[in-house]
């Protein structure tokens, strides 16, 4: 029983697949060229550089809090030694 | 030992987390809801559906960097939560999380609107400085907050260790 369902499933899912890989079943048919030559022409690198330096920088410090406790404490001990 | 226990683990995963969900509220709200910016908004204007399909594709992009920082988050998370010397308090958590959203703004308004310029918040308001300055100013208040309830874990989490 379980193994005609699970077949049932693959069989639907092996015929949407195909309907997925044709073109009418991308949003904009028309404009769809002129989308792709644009975005991943030359200045593709350069834009996405451009939009992932921010996410960059945050995620270095991010991972810098990671040893936040080793930082505060240095910092606490700078302070009393300068007192 | 009670001494040594951690606030790092916690804090760098509130603040993935913040940054990460930060990134998801300014796209969702700005991007899609409101409308008054895309990520290319200033150097690829919207004027028609190429353009705005454009736009909306490189926002994709951007909301596919937010999604990894708020997964290694999660992940930081996880782990945090398995360490024997890491302090597990929500009040850490939270701050660390407003203040990953303040930092998300600070950082990304200074870069993408006032250095490389690729958008700004009101794109299409005739003076766009000011709204730029408030984002700005947004990021630096929740990071103030954030730094507030962070302390006030660590005093919480000390206190409760001594009694």
């Amino acid at each position: 029983m379980a193994t005609t369902a699970s077949l049932a499933h693959m069989t639907r899912a092996a015929l949407l697949l195909p309907a997925f890989s044709v073109s009418n079943a991308w949003a904009c048919f028309d404009c769809r060229k002129a989308v792709e030559a644009q975005v991943y022409g030359p200045d593709f690198t350069l834009n996405l550089l451009a939009l992932l330096l921010p996410l960059g920088i945050l995620a270095v410090l991010g991972a810098a809090a990671f040893h936040w406790d080793r930082f505060s404490s240095k910092l606490k001990k700078d302070q009393q030694d300068e007192q | 030992m009670n001494n040594k226990l951690k606030r790092g683990p916690l804090i760098s995963a509130g603040l993935f987390l913040g940054m990460g969900l930060g990134g998801f509220f300014d796209g969702i709200l700005f991007h899609q809801i409101l409308q008054t910016h895309n990520m290319l908004s200033a150097s690829i204007p919207v004027v028609d559906l190429v353009s705005a399909k454009i736009n909306m594709t490189w926002d994709g992009y951007f909301h596919a960097g937010v999604w990894v920082l708020t997964l290694f988050g999660v992940w930081l998370l996880f782990r945090a939560g398995g360490r024997q010397d890491t302090i597990w308090s929500g009040k850490i958590l939270a701050g660390a999380m407003l203040g990953g959203w303040g930092l998300f703004n600070l950082v990304e308004g200074i870069i993408d609107h006032q250095i490389l310029g690729i958008h700004h918040v009101m794109e299409y308001a005739v003076n766009k400085l000011p709204y730029d300055i408030a984002f700005l100013i947004s990021g630096v208040i929740f990071m103030l907050l954030g730094w507030l309830l962070v302390k006030a874990g660590s005093r919480q989490a000390a206190d409760s260790r001594r009694r």
